[in-house]
């Protein structure tokens, strides 16, 4: 056995390291074994105080009301977490170190008398103590006793529960179940590797004695073969691999119950550090402060008994027992120095450490226990008054479960998720209908894209298979929720699609008996009315008076009487036969008095029907007019195109009507069309209709052409002879500002007001008597009619209130 | 009336009588004089029109153009002509396409400056002239709008309900629903007017014809 571990310098160690090599120096025996006993099973004596006992100094003052050792226990766990959160914060510069770590140096160096060889090596350097010891080992020095403290290492991966005292057990089952400190120290979450320090992690490194049997501590590191090991190694547990994570919290509660690798190691190095560099430093401590230290150590102190060299933590009995758990198959330790590969900062450190001189002749494990770990000092220390209740308990020890191992992340099966039922009600049906696992699985590999945007390419994830779903559901959806109203729209298009496909036979209409006695009475009152006061003749109504002045049937009067002789004035019949009667009554005055006034009148019309009733209206009322009975006049004709033949014939009246003659020749070259080549040539122009459309037609396109370009105030005169129903509607024209038309008669009623103006007996003044007598009738009809349903409104509503 | 001397003419106004008297017994209810009498009434309207058509409009038109007016007049009926057929209906878009376009456009373009400008114009006119001319103005004006927004049809949907008018329009067209209302009724009595004076000069015809016949007879 054999250590290749390099020396290093004073300046380079961090105080921290030095505290432990001070420690260390006492025990470096079983620094290399750094597995204390009972880790598993029980903890060693020292265990607990071990790692109380460093803080206990320093905290000592501080916390007088908390009973020292768990002021202690206290102030290690503090450090521990602090070194968690920042490992570096526990490297205080070398001029920073504590003072009770000083003391503890301090303290090696004059209670170990044979430490004067550690006192001239660097504080720090307990890694060239090592080396000396492996220089004394190969000189075959001291082997022996390397041997023992290694079996005694190698005895504590099997310890004796029963030896565990009953504080330790307490705290060990604490560390299990209770306290906090315990717990955060041993469920640390593993640092990452690369976030530790390598010196932190090699120092720290150990694994469960359970996991790593002691038959594979010596090949661990020839396997590894790596140089970080080498400080594990002194530990003699370091078997696995570098990329474990650190231990050093399990360390402090029981090793055995921290998962491999599960926490930093090194602050567990403290508990692991044999007992008497902890109590060493602590009875420096005590020592430098003088009365300030609690009489327990100072008797502790005072009791400090010689220091077994090999294994100042155990006692004899503890030894033989840990060596005769180990024995002759305790592995050498490793270290094979050509085997190790050290870092560049080792390199550096050994190099440094190679000119330090180790004081001759101690071994740097040579480390004096203090009595107060002893099984005397033990009842000593642990006075029953000064144990809190937790710890005053036989807890027996037990043996904690070991957590279960790491799953290694590439055989992870993940469970699949349970949807809670009210996510699970907001999936969509096809969801429901077709699961998203089955939904993928169900491709078969190298499938291509039918539909979609990737379409024709194969071996695509399928795209939200239940949420873009381009066929239909496998599943019918069901219950879909329409309001009432989309219901009565269903049914109301249900009933028309079927009512469309049905086939009605024809009902032959029936009209109830009183209706038709009703019609029939109401047609013989109206027939009687208007055909007695024809029969009977004579003038029994008056026409209307001439003292109510109508302005528009006045105009016309005036226009006509202004017409020149001889002038061709263009006379539109746009009726229809059936309102022949009304049109002729209202019309025949007009014309009658054109005739009168010389005009040569020019029939058109854009009615086929036009030119027959021009005929029959001029030769059965005007027929006492010669320039009529001679047929004098000019009949156009029918121009077909509706409101097109009126703009083109207003545009040129020529082109729209050829009037082609039998002899040759033109029709527009005879009396009177002579000289007419456009619209506003003729003198007037008098639309003679019965449909407002027509009428509208006439204004809207031939009116423009009636106005003079030269001379805007100089218009063709534009008369109009309207049926009663179109006079409403023409009516506004003859209102406008500039007249669109000039004068309008509109029915009979016109009719007879021009005759009655004009003084000329025409047809309006014989129909006026069966005119009046009808409208006196219907309107005698009217008013009885509505008083009859308002009667039987009136009972059929008080029928109703009656029942 | 009755003149013996013309026979064509003592038997159409014969005719005239019986027909007319076909038709007034439309008051008794329908029935067969009176369908027979609008079935002759309107075969010989047709008739008659095709032959004032062909009398006045294809023989004159045909008869005076040149070669090439004929010929493009002739491309222009013939495809018309393709309508009879449903094979070569198609073939006659294009003319019925002319024919309907030029009337639209002639007719809204008719509209536009003859009525709409000229009675917008004359109605702004009638405002500031007196206080009566406003009102008159004013009533036209609200009138028409009014009229003019009961024949607006959106309406706000709401879920589960009838879609409705908002309140304003609705009240709006209230007014304009009785503008409307007057108006339909000067139209109503407009028709009655002129059938009362058709009836009255039938009647006229009627008694005229039973005079002569009767001046004939005695």
């Amino acid at each position: 056995m054999s250590f290749d571990i390099p020396s290093d310098s004073e300046e380079d160690d961090p105080d921290w390291l030095e505290g432990l090599q001070s420690g260390g120096d006492d025990a470096d025996a079983d620094f290399s074994g750094s597995s204390p006993p009972g880790e598993e099973e029980g903890a060693p004596d020292w265990l607990p105080d071990s790692s109380s006992e460093d803080s206990r100094s320093t905290s000592q003052s501080e916390e007088g009301e908390v009973p020292d050792w768990l002021a202690g226990i206290r102030e290690a766990e503090e450090s521990l977490q602090q070194s968690i959160v920042d490992p570096s914060s526990k490297l205080p510069a070398e001029g920073d170190s504590p003072d009770w770590l000083k003391s503890i140096r301090d303290q090696q160096v004059e209670e170990t008398g044979s430490m004067d060889q550690a006192g001239d090596v660097p504080s720090g350097d307990f890694i060239g103590r090592i080396q000396q010891l492996q220089a004394q080992e190969s000189a075959g020095g001291g082997a022996d006793e390397t041997q023992e403290w290694a079996s005694g290492v190698g005895g504590e991966e099997s310890p004796i529960a029963g030896e565990t005292p009953s504080w330790a057990a307490g705290e060990q089952a604490e560390g299990a179940d209770g306290p906090d400190w315990m717990s955060g120290l041993g469920g640390e979450e593993p640092e990452p590797q690369a976030e530790a320090p390598d010196w932190l992690a090699m120092l720290g490194s150990q694994q469960s004695p359970e996991e790593h049997p002691t038959a594979q501590i010596s090949q661990s590191p020839v396997e590894s073969g790596e140089a970080r090991d080498w400080i594990g190694d002194i530990g003699g547990d370091e078997t696995e691999p570098q990329g474990e994570a650190l231990d050093w919290p399990g360390d402090i509660g029981g090793e055995d119950t921290v998962p491999q690798g599960d926490a930093l190691d090194w602050p567990g190095e403290l508990g692991d550090q044999p007992p008497g560099e902890d109590t060493s430093a602590e009875m420096a401590k005590s020592r430098v402060e003088g009365d300030e230290a609690p009489d327990w150590l100072s008797e502790m102190v005072g009791e400090e008994p010689a220091i077994s060299p090999a294994f100042p933590a155990f006692t004899a009995g503890d030894q033989e027992g840990a060596a005769a758990v180990v024995g002759p198959d305790l592995p050498d330790l490793p270290g094979e120095p050509d085997e190790v590969k050290m870092p560049s900062w080792l390199d550096s450190l050994q190099e440094s450490s190679q000119d330090v001189e180790v004081p001759d002749g101690t071994s740097v494990f040579d480390v004096p226990v203090p009595a107060a770990f002893t099984d005397e000092g033990e009842s000593f220390l642990l006075e029953p008054t000064d144990l809190p209740d937790w710890l005053s308990e036989d807890v027996p020890l037990e043996v904690i479960e070991e957590p279960p191992a790491r799953v290694e992340t590439g055989d992870i099966d993940i469970a699949p998720a349970e949807l809670p039922s009210w996510l699970q009600a907001m999936r969509p049906v096809e969801a429901v209908s077709l699961p998203v696992e089955a939904a993928v699985e169900a491709r078969p590999p190298g499938l291509e894209e039918s539909i979609g945007p990737l379409a024709g390419l194969s071996n695509v994830l399928p795209a939200e298979p239940d949420i873009v779903h381009f066929g239909t559901p496998s599943v019918p959806i069901t219950g879909i929720n329409i309001t009432e109203t989309q219901q009565n729209y269903a049914r109301l298009l249900e009933s028309l699609v079927i009512g469309e496909e049905e086939v009605h036979p024809p009902r032959k209409r029936v009209v109830a008996l009183p209706q038709q006695i009703l019609r029939w009475a109401i047609a013989g009152i109206l027939y009687a009315a208007v055909f007695f006061p024809i029969l009977l003749g004579g003038q029994s109504v008056p026409l209307p008076s001439t003292d109510n002045v109508i302005a528009e049937i006045q105009d016309v009067a005036v226009i006509i009487d202004g017409l020149p002789e001889n002038a061709p004035v263009l006379i539109a019949f746009e009726y229809q036969p059936g309102l022949s009667g009304e049109m002729e009554a209202a019309a025949a005055a007009v014309v009658d008095h054109l005739l009168n006034q010389g005009a040569h009148p020019v029939v058109i019309s854009t009615h086929p029907t036009g030119p027959g009733l021009a005929e029959n209206f001029l030769q059965s009322t005007q027929s006492h007019h010669l320039f009529i009975s001679d047929r004098h006049y000019v009949n156009l004709g029918y121009i077909s195109g509706g409101t097109a033949a009126l703009l083109h014939f207003a545009a040129d009246p020529r082109a729209a009507v050829p009037l082609p003659l039998e002899e040759g020749g033109s029709g527009w070259d005879k009396s009177p069309l002579t000289g007419i080549n456009e619209i506003r040539d003729f003198t007037m122009v008098l639309v003679i209709s019965d449909d407002p459309d027509a009428a509208r037609g006439w204004i809207e396109q031939v009116g423009p052409f009636l106005v003079d370009p030269s001379n805007p105030q100089s218009r063709t005169p534009l008369i109009m002879v309207v049926s009663a129903q179109a006079g409403p509607l023409i009516y506004p024209y003859y209102l406008s500002s500039p007249k669109q038309v000039d004068g309008l008669v509109s029915g009979l009623s016109g009719g007879a007001y021009y005759e009655n103006t004009t003084n000329r007996p025409g047809l309006a003044r014989l129909y006026w008597n069966g005119f009046s007598a009808g409208l006196i009738v219907s309107i005698i009809i009217i008013i009885f009619g509505g008083l009859f349903n308002l009667a039987r409104l009136f009972l059929t509503s008080r029928r109703a209130s009656r029942q | 009336m009755i003149d013996v001397t013309d026979p064509v003419a003592t038997l159409g106004t014969i005719l005239s009588f019986f027909l007319t008297v076909m038709v007034l017994l439309y008051a008794f209810g329908d029935n067969a004089l009176f369908r027979l009498t609008i079935h002759i009434f309107i075969g010989v309207a047709a008739g008659y029109a095709g032959a004032v058509a062909l009398r006045d409009v294809l023989i004159p038109r045909l008869t005076n153009l040149t070669g090439t007016e004929f010929l493009i007049a002739l491309i222009w009926v013939t495809l018309l002509v393709m309508k009879i057929s449903p094979r070569t209906a198609f073939l006659g878009n294009p003319a019925s396409g002319m024919l309907v376009g030029v009337g639209a456009a002639i007719a809204i373009g008719g509209a536009i400056q003859g009525t709409i400008i000229p009675q917008v114009a004359s109605t702004s006119n009638l405002f500031g002239l007196d206080m009566a001319q406003t009102l008159k103005g004013s009533l036209i004006l609200v009138g028409t709008l009014s009229t003019l927004i009961h024949f607006h049809f959106g309406a706000r949907y709401t879920p589960n309900q009838i879609p409705q008018r908002s309140p304003i329009v609705r009240v709006i067209s209230l007014i304009g629903q009785s503008f409307i209302a007057v108006t339909f009724g000067v139209l109503f009595a407009g028709i009655f007017s002129a059938a009362l004076v058709a009836l009255i000069e039938r009647f006229e015809f009627i008694v005229n014809f039973m005079e002569s016949l009767f001046s004939l007879v005695g």
